[in-house]
């Protein structure tokens, strides 16, 4: 399709573009020449650094539950107020991010690597390989997400982040994979992987080289997303009660917590912040996404 | 194309049946069943036995392959069961669940659709100008509030508030006109923009993506060159060619979104069949836990066949072989 | 507050009455009270108007009563079919569709006599029969073998029906004596067998149900919807999984309901407190957080009732681990003064709840009111206790078992109420605050804790301490079916106290509050304090709080009846303009 169309169009120099310079290296500076990307690197880079380095920002620990102090509203020592089990608000706001993080760049990780790989693979073999492959991702397509959530809760007696990065693992990638293999089906009958193909490049060559980056943009976006969607995932889950166990802060629970009818309206210092944190990260990542895509999609005008 | 499709459809039966058994195996594997709490009653004279006699009567004191070939074997008769914690036939349950989710489904879709479609190609014709950036920051936004608190947000406004639209169920009990079209729109209005407005990030960045691509190509700039208007050409030429990885994602979607959007079903009480199986699940209610896996798993399986086929469509080039 | 609290904790909270009093209640009123002189002192109490109930997850499909054993369906059963007699506020047995009873001499035998103006909702009255065919449909083997079954027991004790009986056989121990009379013979004297059992008895119409054989009642036409009933209100409309509507029965026994309907509907316990605002909702209990911030909200009256439930938190005495130490009784008074319940109370509930020191509530109108102050907050008291009992304090600062070894006993607790968590997480720190290394398990379902409850002959189930509550319903109290020392539903073991003289007090104590004596109240109470005093100082199980029943309703709504087991007397209430 039109893809690759485009492609032949742009290899054409149509810009000034200074003779010496790596694509890649091109690609970089398209990219920080993008304000709203640039923007999303830094806050992002902020959010890191303040899940990381929390112990030296509050000295309150976000897990040890205050009786005598619960649902408290703002004041010098809390100023986020506490919630109903006398947390320190903004303690678990910033140590937050360890949960929703770890599960979200889990489940994009897995989404890339996983499912361009298998989807690539399929895509690119077609026949039987394909068929069978696609069974499988069938399979996991199908894969009772909650079900396995709770037998896994139970067999192991644990309930945590790392269950979720599991469950998350195994069920992020099929639906990418699917996704990709329908690209490399498209791309593998274009003229220049034909091309490829008869001038005797390797299976490999051709994938790695040829149609890899002709999927990037594509990509892209598609690991944007699931970044956002598996921050939200644990928000979900907390909703359902499956998510991680009360001592363990993460901005899902404390949204869970926070935002009934009454509270929305009265208490937004409590569901404020986290809330932010989580519409913050996922609006940097898909600003970071745009300007990749834009950078590495050698036709667009950024 | 034919026999492909005949040969895809066949080979849905093995892929069904891997999934249930697993289904079944992990079920089993979450200790306690529905009975427990159902006779959790001191003055139940002798609990113990009556557990035992509903274990008994729904066969769960058989060895486990015998359960589950005793279930595929009713499956096959078109006997999926009674739920545990219903009372009913699963068959019953899903017949009135299922109507609903479709409802919900179609109708957030369309709206998904309608709107996203538009506004990726306008976007992707005045790419990074104040409407590209304004819209897309929107949609991307819709889509970063988690969707319980999206879902609460609109009711905080729409039915509390200004108590302007009902906050639950499909229909208004008690009153003349419960049931009618009206009736079913008001109730719809509220969850349907729930479930759409978050997609619309989505299926608009698609959009703009593969329209940005078709806009450079070689049958654009010959229509420009002809001296076609911008609107024809991007409506009539760029947009039949953009639009079709859209209809294969549309394909991929099918499945999930009769999995129904579990919270929003929740909250909203829309009795579908997110809210029946997140029940089933939490109660052990072992048939409708496998009936409602099996409506999942042949909408995602049918709706993946349709999006191939669709692809294969839009891409005579595409072999199945 | 919290998502799914309410579906969660009505499974999570037992209800140890058969049936739940309701939120709605079954309507009756007080014999002394007549409902001429009820009606001449309201003669202005307006008619008509719409109620909205909330239910927070959907009903069953069987409308027939005690067919289904869902909650949810019992509110609109309960409406929609009165028992032959009913429970009031001060939890006292009164009359609703048998307006008089008496005993026989030996008083195995209760005689019964039906309200005159007691009919089914088409003017046909109801008679002696028609509550046969409720007692037959309980003792018959279609209902004990086919169908739910659970309810059994409410005609157990009747003479003929201890096994099921075929389907129509009525038990000998129920006579006919005119269509107006009838009489009932236990097989024990046991003063809580009315008020805990006979009392559930729901008559049903014969002209209807009599004419279908038992064993196709459950894929009747009346099952699905039923159209004829004795109680206040009857079904006109149900939406599946979302609503049941209900109108005024004209021939109500107590007189035409002044509300003319009321519906029933499935809300998300996320948008209760919202559609009370917006006066989709007319009545609704809500959270203590949520409850204060309604208090003063336009439009809406408020209710604080103390309920007749409690959470404690429990140790299996038998465990294969830590059983020894549980069963110490000195380790489970540590345990009780390590508790600061008063600060729980203002945690947890905002100050909405009471402490709890024996089997009953104070609520409960058999508490025994000397136990109150007992157990005060006293973490120096707890660490003595302790270190009596043998638990030192190692290097590491956590206490050993007796016998020195690690002693890190867990808890198990019910995942979907994060209040329950929120108390795990507290009872861990008092616990660690007197140096017992107490740990969380990861919440499990509730079926999953009664599974590993009730399969744990052995004890080597992982549970080891546990959050649980009781909600003790209405009725004489008959602590038998938890605190025998067989019975099946004592959670913490069968062997719960040492040494074994106290556990034989404890089983005949609990057999003369039911014995032949006990008809006279006061001895009946006066052993139960007994009772509850020999608990108090065993403490099979650390109790700790009794949740207040929080209901937020609407200020055209009147006429409420607020009591520890939920509202009464709907027919009573009535909505201005």
């Amino acid at each position: 399709m039109a893809t690759q169309i485009v492609q032949h169009a742009v290899k054409k120099p149509e810009r000034k573009v200074t003779v010496g310079k790596s694509p890649t290296r091109l690609a970089f500076e398209r990219f920080f020449r993008n304000p709203l990307a640039v923007a999303g690197v830094i806050v992002l880079s902020l959010i890191i650094l303040v899940t990381i380095f929390a112990p030296f920002l509050t000295k309150f620990s976000p897990s040890t539950a205050d009786i005598m102090n619960t649902d408290s509203p703002p004041t010098a020592l809390h100023p986020l107020g506490t919630d109903a089990s006398g947390f320190d608000n903004l303690a678990r706001v910033l140590y937050g991010g360890r949960v929703d993080l770890t599960v979200a760049f889990a489940a994009a990780f897995m989404s890339m690597f996983l499912g361009t790989l298998y989807g690539g693979i399929s895509g690119f073999f077609g026949g039987w390989v394909d068929n069978i492959m696609m069974r499988f991702v069938d399979i996991m397509l199908n894969f009772p997400f909650l079900i396995l959530v709770l037998a896994l809760e139970s067999i192991f007696s644990v309930q945590g982040v790392w269950i979720l990065v599991f469950v998350v693992g195994v069920t992020a990638w099929p639906g990418p994979a699917r996704l990709m293999r329908g690209m490399f089906l498209q791309l593998r009958e274009q003229d220049y992987v034909i091309g490829a193909r008869t001038i005797g490049c390797s299976s490999w060559r051709i994938i790695f080289r040829h149609m890899l980056p002709n999927t990037l943009s594509f990509l892209i976006v598609l690991v944007s997303f699931s970044v956002a969607s598996y921050v939200g995932l644990e928000a979900a889950l907390s909703f359902l009660g499956l998510g991680v166990p009360l001592s363990v802060p993460s901005w899902g629970g404390m949204l869970n917590a926070s935002t009934g009818y009454i509270q929305l309206t009265t208490e937004p210092y409590a569901w404020g912040p986290p809330m932010a944190m989580i519409v913050l990260t996922i609006l940097s990542v898909n600003f970071i996404g745009d300007g990749l895509r834009d950078a590495f999609d050698p036709q667009s005008k950024a | 194309m034919a026999s492909y499709i005949v040969r895809r459809l066949l080979g849905l039966i093995p892929t069904l049946f891997v999934i249930t058994v697993i289904v079944f195996l992990l079920m089993h594997a979450m200790p306690g069943n529905a009975f427990m709490a159902l006779v959790y009653n001191p003055k139940v004279k002798d609990p113990a036995a009556l557990i035992a006699r509903l274990e008994a009567q729904n066969g769960l004191n058989q060895p486990l392959y015998i359960q589950y070939f005793d279930w595929l074997r009713n499956v096959f008769q078109g006997n999926l069961g009674m739920s545990q914690s219903l009372n009913e036939p699963v068959s019953q349950a899903i017949g009135q669940a299922l109507p609903n989710t479709l409802l919900l489904a179609v109708t957030a879709e369309v709206i998904i659709l309608l709107v996203s479609i538009p506004i990726g190609v306008l976007q992707a014709n005045r790419a990074n100008k104040g409407f590209d950036i304004t819209t897309s920051f929107i949609a991307v936004l819709f889509y970063s509030i988690p969707g319980f608190v999206f879902a609460l947000i609109l009711l905080l406004f729409f039915s509390f508030k200004w108590n302007i639209l009902p906050s639950t169920g499909t229909v208004t009990p008690g009153v003349s006109y419960s049931g009618s079209l009206g009736d079913h729109i008001i109730h719809l209005v509220l969850p349907a923009m729930a479930l759409a407005l978050p997609s619309l990030a989505y299926y608009t960045r698609l959009t703009r993506g593969n329209t940005l691509q078709v806009i450079v190509a070689d049958f654009v700039r010959t229509a420009k060159a002809k001296g076609l208007r911008t609107p024809r050409i991007l409506f009539r030429h760029v947009l039949r060619n953009a639009i079709i990885p859209l209809v294969t994602q549309f394909g991929f979607d099918i499945g999930g979104l009769f999995g129904g959007a579990i919270i929003l079903e929740e909250i909203f009480t829309w009795p579908g069949m997110g809210e029946l199986s997140i029940n089933a699940t939490l109660s052990h209610d072992y048939p409708l836990i496998l009936g409602s896996t099996l409506v999942f798993a042949v909408t995602v399986l049918i709706g993946n066949l349709i999006a191939d086929i669709l692809l294969a469509v839009s891409d005579p080039r595409i072999r199945y072989d | 507050m919290n998502k799914r609290t309410a579906m969660f904790s009505a499974a999570a909270v037992v209800t140890l009455s058969g049936l739940l009093a309701g939120l709605a209640g079954t309507g009756a009123f007080a014999a002394t009270k007549p409902v001429a002189k009820h009606a001449a002192k309201h003669a202005a109490i307006p008619n008509g108007g719409t109620l909205v109930q909330t239910v927070p997850s959907s009903f069953g499909v069987n409308f027939i009563p005690l067919l289904d054993s869902s909650a949810y369906n019992q509110n609109v059963t309960g409406l929609m079919f009165d028992p032959i007699l009913t429970i009031n506020a001060n939890n006292q047995l009164i009359g609703d569709i048998v307006q008089k009873w008496w005993f026989s001499k030996n008083l195995k035998t209760t005689y019964f006599k039906i309200n005159p103006n007691a009919k089914w909702s088409n003017g046909i009255h109801v008679t002696s029969k028609d509550v046969e065919l409720g007692v037959d449909w309980l003792a018959s083997q279609s209902y004990n073998n086919k169908d739910n079954g659970a309810y059994n027991y409410i005609v157990s004790s009747i003479v003929g029906a201890q096994k099921p009986l075929p389907d129509g056989t009525t038990p000998s121990g129920f006579k006919i004596i005119s269509p107006t009379e009838f009489s009932i013979t236990q097989t024990t004297v046991d003063p809580t067998n009315l008020g805990s059992n006979l009392q559930f008895i729901t008559p049903l119409p014969t002209f209807i149900l009599g004419k279908i054989p038992m064993s196709k009642w459950s894929t009747s036409a009346f099952n699905k919807q039923p159209t004829i009933g004795d109680g206040p209100f009857t079904i006109t409309q149900i939406v599946p999984n979302q609503s049941v509507t209900m109108k005024a029965n004209p021939y109500y026994v107590f007189g035409k309901p002044h509300i003319a309907f009321n519906i029933w509907k499935v809300v998300s316990p996320d948008v209760v407190s919202g559609d009370l605002v917006s006066g989709q909702v007319s009545i609704a209990a809500v959270h203590a957080t949520d409850f204060n911030k309604l208090k003063n909200a336009p439009g809406l009256a408020t209710n604080v009732t103390p309920q007749n439930s409690y959470d404690f938190l429990g140790w299996r005495l038998n465990n294969a681990v830590y059983g020894k130490e549980f069963s110490n009784v000195k380790f489970r008074q540590a345990v009780e003064y390590a508790l600061n319940r008063p600060a729980l109370v203002q945690a947890l509930d905002k100050g909405y709840a009471t402490v709890v020191n024996g089997p009953f509530p104070s609520a409960n109108s058999y508490a025994d009111k000397a136990l109150a102050n007992s157990y005060k907050y006293n973490p120096t008291l707890a660490n003595k206790l302790l270190n009596e009992a043998g638990f030192k304090i190692g290097k590491n600062g956590w206490r050993t078992t007796p016998g020195g070894r690690p002693f890190t006993p867990t808890l198990t607790y019910a995942s979907g109420d994060s209040l329950l968590q929120t108390q795990a997480e507290f009872m861990k720190q008092f616990m660690n605050a007197v140096h017992i290394n107490l740990k969380l398990n990861a919440p499990i379902s509730f079926e999953q804790q009664l599974n590993e409850l009730n399969n744990d002959t052995n004890g080597k189930q992982p549970i080891q301490g546990f959050l649980e509550a009781w909600n003790l319903g209405s009725g004489p109290q008959d602590p038998r079916g938890l605190w025998l020392s067989n019975a099946t539903f004592n959670t913490t073991t069968q062997d719960w106290t040492q040494p074994v003289s106290v556990l034989k007090q404890n089983d005949k104590l609990l057999a003369e509050q039911a014995s032949a004596a006990a008809y006279n109240p006061a001895y009946r109470q006066r052993v139960l304090n007994q009772w509850q005093q020999l608990w108090n100082t065993q403490l099979p199980t650390n109790n700790t709080i009794s949740d207040d029943l929080l209901t937020v309703y609407s200020n055209k709504l009147h006429g409420v009846v607020f009591s520890p087991y939920g509202t009464l007397f709907i027919y009573k209430w009535y909505l201005t303009k």
